[in-house]
């Protein structure tokens, strides 16, 4: 055998292995989140209610910082000559007929409704899920809270908002205790419903034989999926709380004349709907534009975290 | 109509009955829990008046007694007397006002069913069209405003700055605007209903078959996809009709219609205790009737739902 026919590890060109590599996946990549954005940004018209959402929002939780605007301050209740005053450039939304800036009353204004709305709303869904998911799950609550919710349910909600409101007398947490007292029990019905569909699933069986815990699986396996569903709820309850607001306020039984809210300062420049008309119609537009972009940007966020809506 | 029907529409009955006794209950204590009584709003009145007005309204008495009073007064449906109007029983005052507000709610609701069944049905025929798109935006926009807003600018727009209608409900006239704002909101969802059931019923085998078939395309839509996707619009008709009910009370006090949720609102800023009692029961009443009847309709209407 001659020295050439040896085979030696010189002959070959060795291939390097490399681990990593073979974790990469070869489709694209999916990030549920990611996913979400690419579909909500999609809609113009979205973009553009998310511009105004986020313009108001900022206006009325930063511009009162800075005005410190007091309902109270009637510095200039004798001096005519800063009553109603058309707006300008000093007063971009005029003056009242005492004298005060209506810019900053009505951002400090929007401020105490939004406050109101976001936190009942925050409450009727913490609880209406929570109490939801459970109620999803166990037999023993279903057989209660179904026949509270069929009494609950044929009840209107505006009765009892006002029965309440007017029961509790005027105030901020009165008022949210009246919004949120008996609508989380609605949420809670829709979650319920949700949890009832996916509870039977395949993979949530799996996960049980595999010896997960009742709330693991609830909080686990089926939270991540009414995302999309708790969004359209929330999206619905922060307008809808802000009209009631409005309303009880306008009727005089929500907020006291101590504190700006547009439900007061509608009610209390209705009757200058032919001196003075800016006092009304500035109000009830910025009212407007909060509850009709509120809207339009949670439902279409609402669409787009839909995780069947999704397409990679 | 098998037993299992019966059952069921048993059963919601006496839910029904029950509903209304825990309303009559819960407003009645609330009402009597209330700090202040009805007649602080009295001048000066000495405590002899005093004692001798809640004599005359029987508010003398324990309050249990009161309660079953007032319970089997509601039986016969006597609400008993207005604190604020006097000489004038509840009963008169909500039947009168419950005349007007039944009237604009039942033409409103119409015509939130007629214009909202017809629009839902363009803009699904015209799918990711412009028009469906402007539908779309509008109805979306008119879902979220609340009627206290569109009743104002509507108020303010056509009354105040054109003129063309009278700023109060007195006349029939005037009774136009009020309508138009309580339609606008059950409109909006009901175009929203019908155009994403009808996109469903479109794309179905049947209408493919009648599409193969050569039938005319308006008749298609009318006849065949309608009949089903109308299905939830049904379902929606007593909530509908519940909410525009409860809805009259904000468009009658902007528009200062005489209707039932005038006396109600006026009775909350009055503190006329009798009549906030009578009209919350009343409305109360009104809404769960209309919610039972829809429940049984939608048994009817869809035979597949299960009664359990």
């Amino acid at each position: 055998m001659s020295k050439e026919n040896i085979i030696s590890n010189d002959s070959f060109e060795f291939y390097k292995v490399d681990d990593s590599a073979s974790e990469v996946i070869a489709a694209p990549e999916y990030s549920y989140w990611k996913s979400v954005f690419k579909t909500f940004f999609s809609s113009k018209i979205a973009i553009f209610m998310l511009v105004i959402m986020l313009f108001v929002i900022l206006m009325s939780f930063i511009h009162p910082l800075i005005s410190k605007y007091d309902n109270q301050n009637m510095a200039y209740i004798n001096d005519s000559s800063k009553w109603y005053l058309r707006p300008s450039l000093e007063h971009p939304f005029g003056t009242d007929d005492v004298g005060r800036d209506m810019f900053d009353m009505v951002w400090a204004g929007a401020r105490t409704s939004l406050f109101i709305a976001i936190v009942s709303t925050l409450i009727t869904t913490v609880i209406g899920t929570i109490v939801g998911m459970f109620w999803g799950f166990s037999k023993k609550i279903d057989v209660f809270m179904i026949e509270v919710y069929n009494i609950v349910s044929n009840v209107p909600f505006t009765l009892i908002v006002m029965i309440i409101s007017f029961t509790l007398s005027s105030g901020v947490w009165q008022l949210i205790f009246a919004l949120s007292c008996t609508s989380w029990i609605g949420t809670a019905y829709f979650i319920r419903v949700q949890v009832m569909i996916i509870r039977d699933r395949e993979y949530n069986l799996a996960s049980k034989c595999l010896g997960s815990s009742t709330s693991k699986i609830i909080f686990h396996n089926i939270f991540p999926y009414l995302i999309s569903v708790l969004v359209t709820n929330i999206s619905r309850d922060v307008p809808h709380f802000i009209s009631y607001e409005v309303f009880l306020s306008y009727i005089g039984v929500g907020l006291s004349e101590k504190v700006a809210s547009l439900g007061r300062i509608v009610q209390t420049n209705a009757k200058y709907m032919q001196s003075a008309p800016y006092l009304f119609v500035i109000p009830v537009f910025v009212t407007a534009l909060i509850s009709v972009s509120l809207y339009i940007v949670g439902q279409t966020l609402a669409d787009a975290s839909d995780p069947r809506n999704h397409m990679i | 109509m098998n037993k299992k029907m019966l059952n069921y529409i048993l059963k919601r009955f006496l839910l029904a009955l029950f509903t209304i006794w825990i309303v009559i209950t819960i407003t009645f204590f609330i009402m009597h829990a209330v700090p202040g009584g009805p007649f602080l709003s009295e001048k000066a009145a000495s405590p002899e008046t005093t004692a001798a007005l809640q004599a005359k309204y029987g508010l003398d008495k324990p309050i249990l007694e009161q309660y079953f009073n007032y319970l089997s007064g509601v039986i016969k449906f006597d609400f008993g007397p207005s604190l604020k109007y006097k000489g004038i029983t509840v009963t008169e005052l909500i039947v009168t006002g419950f005349k007007t507000s039944a009237f604009i709610g039942g033409i409103a609701a119409l015509i939130a069913i007629l214009i909202g069944v017809f629009l839902g049905s363009i803009a699904a025929v015209n799918h990711k069209t412009k028009l469906d798109q402007a539908i779309m935006f509008f109805s979306t926009a008119f879902v979220a405003l609340p009627s206290f807003i569109t009743a104002s600018i509507l108020l303010l727009v056509f009354c105040v700055k054109l003129q063309w209608f009278p700023a109060n409900g007195l006349t029939t006239k005037g009774l136009i605007l009020p309508i138009i704002s309580l339609s606008l909101s059950p409109m909006s969802y009901i175009t929203r209903l019908t155009r994403s059931s009808t996109l469903d019923v479109m794309g179905q085998d049947y209408i493919r078959t009648a599409k193969a078939k050569g039938v005319n395309y308006w008749v298609i839509i009318f006849k065949h996809s309608l009949r089903n996707a109308l299905t939830p619009v049904i379902t929606y008709i007593g909530p509908m009709l519940a909410s525009v009910l409860t809805g009259s009370l904000v468009v009658e006090k902007i528009f200062t219609v005489a209707g039932i949720g005038k006396y109600f609102v006026s009775s909350i800023v009055n503190r006329d205790y009798m009549m906030i009692m009578g009209t919350t029961i009343f409305l109360t009443t009104i809404v769960i009737i209309m919610l039972f009847l829809t429940d049984i309709m939608y048994k009817i209407v869809n035979p597949r739902v299960d009664l359990e």
